[in-house]
């Protein structure tokens, strides 16, 4: 059953998420492409940021993104929240790499991140939309098959 | 400096204030307002569960997945489009629903990691190195 704080949470984040996927287009944003360019070339960026740090701060993707986060954290610090650190395990930490390993490797195959796919396929890229449609099978076969077998290895 | 700006705004201060702003922090976990992978699972799961009677994990019926297909449709109607991904469509297809399983193990997405590596938290610097080593994996390999 729909309850009202289901529909308030449905309505915030679409228009959230229409406003990011807005800019996301605009300004081709992508969490993985700014790791490749740092990987293959990291004396570029280097001579990029000394010589235009204006320049290098507009191309540049998780600066903007953690200068944004933190002065929001700020904020919500100002009106009284208090940021906990999760328990850290080991299994946890374990799992959650060998899938961020995954995940840097067949995002750098796919040629983007996930919010990179998603505002490429609002574009109407038939290949996004095939990604898209992978991806949210993917999620329904985690929790039917594979959810059991990694609540098992974190504990 | 204004793309910086703007970008910061949007894909840093707005997600993380605004889901704060209406509904209390705590009911969700540490910089939840821009996680592709968790408010697409929490879309999906709300829906099976909605649907099939199931009792699969969710925080919610998040739309943020869909609003960012809406924006970058309204974007690429107004302005100019990016190029078009290369290759075939089988092949993103597998590698999406590659993408969607480990990204559940990882249980975050690197918009997350950006956002949480903001608020001060130690797991995300680890599974950012993760991601990076991914992605170096990659450019070593012979599939580029």
């Amino acid at each position: 059953m729909v309850t009202q704080w289901d529909s308030l949470i449905a309505i915030v984040s679409f228009f959230i998420g229409i406003v990011i996927g807005y800019v996301s287009q605009k300004y081709t944003i992508c969490f993985i492409s700014p790791l490749k360019k740092f990987l293959l070339s990291p004396r570029l960026l280097y001579y990029q940021l000394r010589a235009n740090i204006n320049e290098f701060l507009d191309e540049s993707v998780y600066p903007s993104a953690i200068v944004g986060s933190i002065v929001a954290l700020f904020v919500l610090t100002f009106l009284g929240y208090q940021s906990k650190q999760p328990y850290l395990t080991i299994g946890r930490i374990v799992v959650g790499f060998t899938g961020a390993l995954l995940f840097g490797y067949s995002s750098a195959s796919a040629g983007g991140c996930l919010l990179h796919l998603h505002w490429k396929a609002g574009e109407g890229d038939k290949n996004a939309w095939s990604y898209l449609l992978g991806f949210y099978l993917g999620i329904v076969y985690f929790y039917l098959f594979l959810e059991g077998l990694v609540l098992e290895l974190i504990r | 400096m204004k793309k910086f700006l703007i970008k910061a705004f949007a894909i840093g201060f707005l997600p993380s204030l605004l889901l704060c702003s209406f509904f209390n922090c705590l009911n969700f976990p540490q910089a939840y307002g821009l996680c592709i992978i968790c408010h697409a699972r929490d879309l999906v799961n709300f829906l099976v569960n909605s649907l099939l009677d199931m009792h699969f994990f969710t925080y919610g019926s998040f739309l943020t997945t869909l609003g960012v297909v809406v924006g970058s449709y309204i974007g690429a109607k107004t302005g100019k489009k990016s190029s078009p991904l290369p290759g075939k469509a089988s092949k993103y297809f597998f590698i999406g629903f590659v993408t969607s399983i480990s990204a559940l193990l990882m249980g975050m997405c690197t918009a997350r990691i950006a956002l949480l590596i903001g608020w001060g938290s130690l797991k995300a610097i680890i599974y950012l190195v993760g991601v990076l080593l991914g992605v170096l994996l990659w450019l070593h390999s012979g599939i580029r």
